[in-house]
């Protein structure tokens, strides 16, 4: 309870508050009964400081680098689950281990290849940043969701005439949709919120939506209503999302998804 | 339908675990073969070659004609049936049985409907097609599964242990229901089982297996009452067969087997002719071995040769039979006896046994005397 309080209370605030004029935001204790109005939704839509495409850009980089890890960690987990190679162990530990440094130890390098590929400032880039983070923990959550499902299914079925290809698209992935539900939104979450990476890599038409948020800041203070609503937008799409997979998230967590 | 045949076959695992040490088997057409063994005993193994999901490191496998022996699973056109059934749990009942179908061959959707109800009818599965794997019962999943190797009328039919996930009950139903499958659609079959029981009563004839190799091939009856070696002998019969270590003495008008090892004694006198078929000499080391059903409870007032006197430890009613157990020269012996005959726990009871039921093993445990007493029970080491 407490923590959900904690949790809660400044999401609902800034709701509330984005829904307010400038004059009643600051107002204390906070008035929670009162008379919504639109007008900031209205200005980071189509007013003096739209996010629109700034919204755009949110959206394709994330769901881009979520098809990217979703299909690589699928593809790649059902490998480590299921060849039975020397080495195995330590393969499955490199590609883990890329997620270990902390991020902003390769913003530099990462930085200077961009530069070099040309690809600062590009939607591509940012996308290429997100999978590079995100496929080695999809690779790692797929993988535990393959080594769930008994061998026998797919034996079963390559018995009843499938290929190794036939057994998974039929058989393998639909019982680890799951491990595909929870791998996606922690994919996307963590490329819809991320503003580091953002920050550094985009150019003025590619910001996307958090980096936005946090400029509007520096544009005289005088702009909460419109922070308060962009990011009110920022947490929508997940928060969304998150509710209609939210079943798999759980059964996905905790594991445990197929049982026989 | 089609013979399956194993040549010389063996299955190394991580180069030194050897699971299946140089097999031959011949299965013909139609046959219902049970290979059946301890755990470990590589039959789980050699069946998983013969449908093509482990490559024999050596040897060849046909399927009638075809050497099959690297190809696919798939290819083989033999159909598995396996220990946790191995259902695809996101189809319908509907959609497991036909998807076999809908993969291997140009069916199309109606034709594959009318083949899957077909099967359900022939299983009594019809009322639960449209139902997935997870709302069925452990004996209706272990019928769809049957479905699924039914539907496709493979070559073969392969199945590993498939009984053993149900209670006792639905596992002697199933057992019938599965030999009254066979019998009706007359398809090769290879089972796979620990359990002697089905072994015994569903097999045309048994292979026994024992530290990756084929300890036996016969029939039900070989098998219990010849068996090849001491191994067969025990594994085979429940209670199993009651062994002791005895000595051979040659007197003057009969050989006896002896062993005074312990408090209570073994002393069995043979006629000479018969250690002399055997090729027992004076001073020889084998093991005598006598079932649970062959041991006779004498009566005092019954007069019988080669009895010994014991006292029963433990004794169990089961219904129809009675277990008397008891010790004979240090080891633990068991006697059945029909409901009628109960001995109590520190009874003294003299028991005795026909000398046609009497079974010698040589030291290595090879059969030296199998059941009878004619020249043919005799198996005298070769000179």
């Amino acid at each position: 309870m407490l923590f959900a309080f904690w949790t809660l209370v400044p999401i609902v605030w800034m709701i509330l508050s984005s829904l307010k004029y400038q004059t009643g935001m600051f107002e204390m204790p906070p008035t929670i009964i009162f008379d919504p109005n639109l007008t900031n939704y209205h200005d980071v839509l189509v007013g003096d400081t739209p996010v629109v495409s700034n919204i755009t850009n949110s959206v394709i980089v994330a769901v881009a680098s979520t098809a990217v890890a979703t299909f690589f960690g699928a593809i790649g987990g059902y490998g480590l689950s299921r060849t039975d190679i020397s080495g195995k162990k330590h393969l499955a530990f490199w590609i883990i281990s890329t997620r270990m440094a902390p991020m902003a130890v390769v913003i530099v390098p990462l930085w200077f290849l961009f530069r070099y590929a040309d690809l600062l400032g590009t939607r591509v880039g940012l996308v290429i940043v997100y999978s590079t983070f995100n496929v080695p923990f999809a690779i790692w959550l797929m993988r535990s969701f393959f080594d769930e499902i008994p061998v026998s299914i797919e034996e079963a079925a390559i018995v009843d005439g499938a290929t190794r290809w036939e057994a998974f698209r039929y058989v393998s992935l639909p019982l680890a949709a799951p491990g595909l539900g929870a791998t996606a939104i922690i994919s996307l979450i963590f490329a819809w919120n991320d503003f580091l990476f953002a920050l550094v890599f985009t150019g003025q038409d590619t910001q996307t939506l958090p980096v936005a948020v946090a400029s509007m800041q520096s544009l005289g203070g005088l702009g909460w209503g419109t922070i308060f609503a962009s990011g009110t937008l920022v947490i929508i799409p997940v928060a969304v999302f998150g509710y209609i997979v939210r079943d798999y998230l759980v059964s996905g967590l905790s594991m445990g998804a197929v049982k026989e | 339908m089609a013979s399956v045949t194993l040549d010389n076959v063996s299955k190394v695992f991580d180069e030194d675990i050897v699971a299946v040490d140089n097999i031959s088997l011949n299965i013909n057409d139609g046959e219902f073969v049970v290979i059946v063994g301890p755990s470990g005993s590589g039959k789980s193994t050699t069946l998983r070659m013969v449908a093509g999901l482990e490559t024999p490191s050596d040897g060849d496998i046909y399927i009638g004609s075809d050497n099959v022996t690297g190809g696919s699973a798939r290819t083989r056109d033999i159909a598995m049936v396996f220990q946790n059934y191995a259902l695809y749990p996101h189809m319908t009942v509907q959609e497991n049985i036909g998807f076999g179908l809908k993969l291997s061959t140009t069916l199309d959707q109606s034709e594959i409907d009318d083949r899957v109800n077909e099967v359900a009818d022939l299983l009594g599965i019809e009322p639960l097609l449209d139902k997935e794997p997870k709302e069925l019962s452990g004996g209706q999943q272990q019928r769809v599964a049957l479905g699924r190797a039914i539907v496709r009328y493979p070559e073969a039919f392969l199945f590993d242990e498939p009984l053993s996930n149900l209670d006792a009950k639905l596992r002697n139903e199933m057992r019938t229901e599965i030999k009254r499958l066979q019998q009706e659609l007359e398809v090769t079959s290879i089972y796979v089982t620990h359990n002697q029981a089905e072994a015994m009563t569903m097999a045309d004839r048994v292979v026994v297996m024992h530290e990756g190799q084929i300890q036996q091939v016969g029939t039900p009856e070989e098998i219990y009452e010849d068996p090849a070696n001491r191994f067969v002998a025990e594994f085979i019969g429940e209670p199993s067969m009651n062994c002791v270590a005895v000595d051979v003495e040659v007197g003057p008008d009969s050989v006896v087997l002896k062993n005074t090892r312990s408090e209570t004694d073994f002393e069995y006198r043979l006629p000479p002719e018969m250690a002399d078929h055997i090729g027992l000499a004076e001073g020889d080391s084998v093991t005598a071995g006598v079932r649970p059903e062959d041991i006779v409870f004498v009566n005092p007032e019954d007069d019988r040769k080669n009895t010994m006197g014991i006292e029963v430890n433990v004794f169990e009613p089961m219904g129809s039979d009675n277990y008397h157990y008891f010790s004979v020269a240090g080891q633990e012996w068991t006697g059945r006896t029909g409901s009628s005959k109960e001995y109590s726990a520190g009874e003294n009871v003299q028991i005795t046994f026909d000398l046609d039921d009497l079974y010698l093993f040589d030291e290595h445990g090879k059969t030296l005397k199998s059941k009878g007493v004619g020249v043919e029970a005799s198996h005298a080491p070769e000179a």
